[in-house]
């Protein structure tokens, strides 16, 4: 019944899938994927590899060449089939390809192929075929809807969504040092005997950008590095207009309750504006406008996540200015509410100091102990009733007790429970850091809970408690 | 940086032996806390395809159901008490009394959560053990905490005495507080939501005392441990035979909905209605057809809607809102609806969204619903891949994992196939006039499926739909290979 149990997990993943993009189907190991199916997530097309007989594989180099300008522009996908799955061998018939040598073909939805080749294509070969075939992006696709449709939120969400992911990409490819060989260096994994004729070679297409900065330009991990205001306005502009409309012009407010879907997601600014002076500035601007909207609803978490993205831009958060002024609803049982939680956090994260954190994040444990109580008491009527009706009892109480476990992963070591136990360290509350400690410990005696606890002392520079709580690991 | 894209996966447990939890639901969960709404919301949704798929994993799980839910209404609002009314095995005496007791117009404001218990169940033994009371039918006031009772009787009370328990309890009139806090913070769409949902409640009501009937809400349904019914209504707008019922009044009429019309008014007038979560479009009793008021309110902020839908056509609570109000109304032609909204292009999402389908299936009356409903549901049946259409397994990768879990699993998932898309698909072919689209449809899924069960289900399918011959035909068939 192993499976059996696996199934609502991948039910579920399936039913939150919908929020992406683009979904791509997961071919490996299934023998019963048919191209079609494969390609009907993609109706921009894509990029699908055979490896050869001996296992030449053209898979990373795709991969790669698909992640370099110019063909990074196309946001394509490119998958690597297994010849001796039906998917497989459907591509292989469909071409007449024999098995020894890789291949991969640039494919539409309807299954016509666009370019093919039998060594690694160049991004520049792929920006051309890709261009000169009927294909288009979904970028283009929705702005040409966007043109007749222009109030359609949807659309314009998932547009953001692609420039955002484009410009995040180039922004990255940018500052990143200069790669020592290029994809275009590559050694061909065959010769070119077979290059398809559709494949073109040229000049490179207008929509790259600036200049790479030089190889000492600082790495990704010396962040936040600026980009050039040229590099900046080629990169962020497309998605610094689109964005600033989806927000003035209140697209961003039909979030789903739940803070799920694309507009939930566009109207978060990107992680990258911390690179882009353009995007800090659009950030600013757009400040006031948000808060507004947040102080109306400051229990919307979705509200929060977008006021919180603008406010990381800006290189800070201070949830508390944005509640100065609001009192708690009528009948509210938490204040400040628990969707600013995560900004508090955050702001805490950023200023080491953990004061303001502390009480929100109480709040919350206490808050999931009781829910946890209350669950544990309703599993025991729930299995006291199933042993009642099993036994032919009406009002017997010998029903057997419940253990409730880690439910839910909030009775045990967490990532909640290790802030709260982090603020506490912080701010010098050792004992209540302990209580907490072998309260949950109790719970789930498990060795990765004391020693993720005995950790997080060690870093708070709680060597002590560190001592002592490394010991309950057996 | 502490600023996740989107929620990661957890997986929760629920009881499903006597004494051991086991991991059964997996829940989408913000890693620094947990919402209690997204939760709520993430568990009916799954409780739904779930049940479908998985009875057997969910069911005898009533108790933990209700403590998810009580925590999603926990939010913002939360009461200072509750009474807990516990009646002698098969009877609701007090139950009643306590219904008719809070709707009367002294306790009418201060909306106390009521649970109805036999002092046998396993919740009355609790209390009764917990705060040392005799096994009699009786009524508790307990504070939220649950830490001590704040009065308790044998007998219901007058209004007047009881209102001075629920003071001593802490309640409070939330309506009047709530238009108090309006007056300072116009524009907190959190008070206006409050105050709408309070109203809602208090109209509910009043309109069911006026009309002498009682509709269940679902969570009602799982109050009473009616699992099943609480599953089954999560896609579905109750169809409730208000003919039945007592007409209400023009007096009557504005005594139970003025309030809550001028709210929403109000609300639509400003544009915040779609800001505003409007819980009732899902989980309220729907009465709205019998009162004028809503009506011409409906008629007059409806057209509002479909705007919004054309700007946001894949919204559910729009869909929810606008199917809602085309209840209320006595139905509004979808047709046109359709034509007018462009949904997004490249989105593999199905179109409408799967529950505005589901709902308005549940709701529909015409032969125009039946027939835009069938080309529907007819392209959903063409464009996605059913276990009851394809002898071959199918490609999902959920639809692989069940079927590698052996016949139980197969079984929900075919019926889960003839219950979200074959069956409704059958039944508007039936009831637009297309029988013999359904009947091809039918004996390709019965050939392709070989499902033993499929013979009964479409002949009590067309059965229900007067198609007497088409019922024996269907229900003699016998699949060769049968599963």
């Amino acid at each position: 019944m192993h499976s059996l149990k696996q199934a609502p997990a991948l039910l579920f993943a399936l039913m939150v899938g919908w929020t992406l993009t683009a979904q791509t189907l997961v071919t490996a190991g299934d023998n019963n994927l048919s191209l079609a199916q494969v390609l009907r997530f993609h109706p921009e097309g894509m990029i699908l590899s055979l490896p050869g007989a001996q296992g030449q594989s053209l898979g990373p180099a795709i991969e790669a060449a698909l992640d370099q300008e110019p063909a990074v522009a196309l946001q394509l996908s490119s998958q690597e089939l297994i010849l001796n799955q039906k998917v497989g061998a459907e591509l292989q018939r469909l071409k007449g390809w024999s098995a020894e040598k890789p291949h991969w073909v640039m494919i539409g939805p309807d299954q016509r192929v666009h370019a093919e080749g039998s060594e690694a294509p160049t991004p520049a070969l792929i920006f051309e075929a890709y261009g000169q075939s009927p294909l288009r992006t979904r970028a283009s696709v929705l702005r040409e809807f966007l043109k007749l449709n222009s109030d359609q939120s949807d659309a314009l969400a998932r547009l953001i969504l692609a420039t955002r992911s484009l410009a995040e990409r180039r922004t990255e490819l940018l500052l990143r040092p200069k790669p020592t060989t290029s994809v275009q260096e590559l050694p061909p994994t065959r010769d070119r005997a077979g290059a398809p004729k559709e494949a073109l070679t040229g000049s490179t297409p207008g929509e790259t950008v600036g200049e790479p900065v030089p190889d000492s330009a600082p790495a990704a991990t010396a962040l936040p590095a600026r980009l050039r205001d040229e590099q900046d306005a080629n990169v962020w502009d497309d998605y610094a207009a689109l964005y600033e409309r989806f927000i003035r012009e209140g697209h961003w407010l039909d979030l789903a309750p739940d803070g799920s879907g694309p507009i939930s997601m566009a109207g978060q600014l990107s992680d990258s504006a911390e690179h882009s002076p353009h995007l800090i500035a659009l950030a600013q601007k757009l400040l006031p406008t948000v808060e507004d909207h947040l102080r109306s609803r400051p229990s919307d978490e979705g509200r929060w996540q977008v006021w919180a993205s603008l406010r990381s831009a800006l290189g800070e958060v201070r949830p508390s200015t944005v509640l100065q002024g609001l009192r708690p609803l009528p009948g509210a049982h938490r204040w400040p509410p628990a969707a600013a939680l995560s900004a508090f956090v955050e702001e805490a994260q950023r200023t080491g100091d953990w004061h303001q954190a502390e009480p929100v994040l109480q709040t919350s444990f206490d808050q999931n102990s009781e829910f946890l109580h209350a669950l544990e008491a309703a599993a025991q009527e729930d299995a006291s009733q199933r042993w009642n009706t099993a036994h032919g009892e009406t009002n017997s109480t010998a029903g057997p007790k419940v253990e409730m476990g880690n439910y839910f992963g909030f009775g045990g070591w967490n990532g909640e429970i290790a802030l709260l136990v982090e603020a506490k360290l912080r701010l010098g509350k050792l004992a209540e850091a302990d209580r907490i400690v072998q309260e949950v410990y109790a719970r789930v005696p498990k060795n990765a809970t004391a020693e993720s606890a005995a950790a997080l002392a060690r870093t708070c520079g709680a060597t002590g408690l560190a001592e002592k709580w490394g010991r309950l690991a057996k | 940086m502490l600023r996740p894209r989107c929620g990661i996966l957890v997986f929760s447990w629920l009881p499903t032996s006597e004494n051991r939890i086991e991991e059964r639901l997996p829940l989408v969960l913000n890693p620094y806390h947990l919402n209690p709404r997204v939760i709520a919301m993430r568990l009916r949704g799954l409780a739904l395809s779930l049940a479908l798929a998985l009875p057997q994993a969910l069911c005898g799980q009533t108790a933990v159901m209700r403590a998810h839910l009580d925590r999603d209404a926990g939010e913002p609002t939360t009461s200072p008490a509750s009474l807990f009314v516990l009646d002698a095995k098969g009877t609701r005496t007090l139950f009643n009394g306590f219904t008719s007791l809070l709707q009367t117009e002294e306790l009418r404001p201060y909306q106390v959560p009521m649970r109805g218990y036999a002092t046998g169940s396993g919740v009355g033994r609790d209390l009764i053990s917990k705060y040392h009371l005799s096994a009699k039918a009786q009524w508790l006031l307990i504070d939220k905490q649950s830490s001590f009772v704040v009065a308790q009787g044998e007998e219901i009370p007058d209004a007047q005495s009881f209102a001075a328990y629920l003071h001593k309890a802490g309640f409070h009139d939330l309506v009047k507080e709530l238009r108090a806090y309006l007056k300072e913070f116009p524009t907190s769409l959190e008070a206006h939501e409050q105050l709408l949902h309070q109203l809602r409640q208090r109209g509910e009501r009043a309109a069911q005392r006026f009309m002498g009937i009682q509709i269940e809400t679902h969570r009602e349904r799982l109050d009473r441990g009616d699992f099943a019914g609480f599953m089954h209504a999560e896609a579905t707008i109750e169809k409730v035979d208000l003919a039945k019922a007592k007409a209400l009044d023009p007096i009557q009429d504005l005594e139970a909905w003025a309030a809550f019309a001028q709210e929403l008014e109000t609300v639509f007038r400003s544009g915040e209605w779609r800001e505003i979560h409007l819980p009732w479009v899902q989980d309220g009793r729907a009465l709205d057809a019998a009162s004028p008021t809503l009506r011409v309110l409906y008629h007059r902020w409806q057209p509002t809607v479909e705007e919004a839908l054309q700007r946001n056509p894949a919204s559910e609570s729009f869909w929810d809102l606008w199917i809602w109000m085309s209840q209320a109304q006595g139905g509004r032609p979808l047709a046109p609806l359709l034509e007018a909204l462009k949904p997004t292009p490249l989105v593999s999402d199905p179109w409408p969204p799967v529950r505005a389908v589901q709902t308005l299936f549940s709701v529909a009356t015409t032969q125009d619903d039946w027939r835009t409903l069938e080309s529907l549901y007819q392209t959903q049946w063409n464009t996605e891949s059913h276990p009851l259409r394809e002898a071959a397994p199918t490609h999902t990768t959920a639809n692989r994992a069940l079927q590698n879990s052996g016949q139980e699993a197969q079984t929900a998932l075919l019926d889960q196939d003839w219950t979200t898309y074959l069956g409704p698909l059958l039944e508007c072919c039936l009831r637009s006039g297309d029988t013999s689209q359904a009947d091809a449809l039918f004996i390709q899924a019965m050939d392709a499926s070989r499902w033993m069960a499929l013979p009964g289900k479409g002949a009590e399918l067309a059965k229900r739909c007067h198609q007497t011959a088409l019922a024996a035909r269907w229900g003699a068939l016998r699949p060769t290979d049968s599963r």
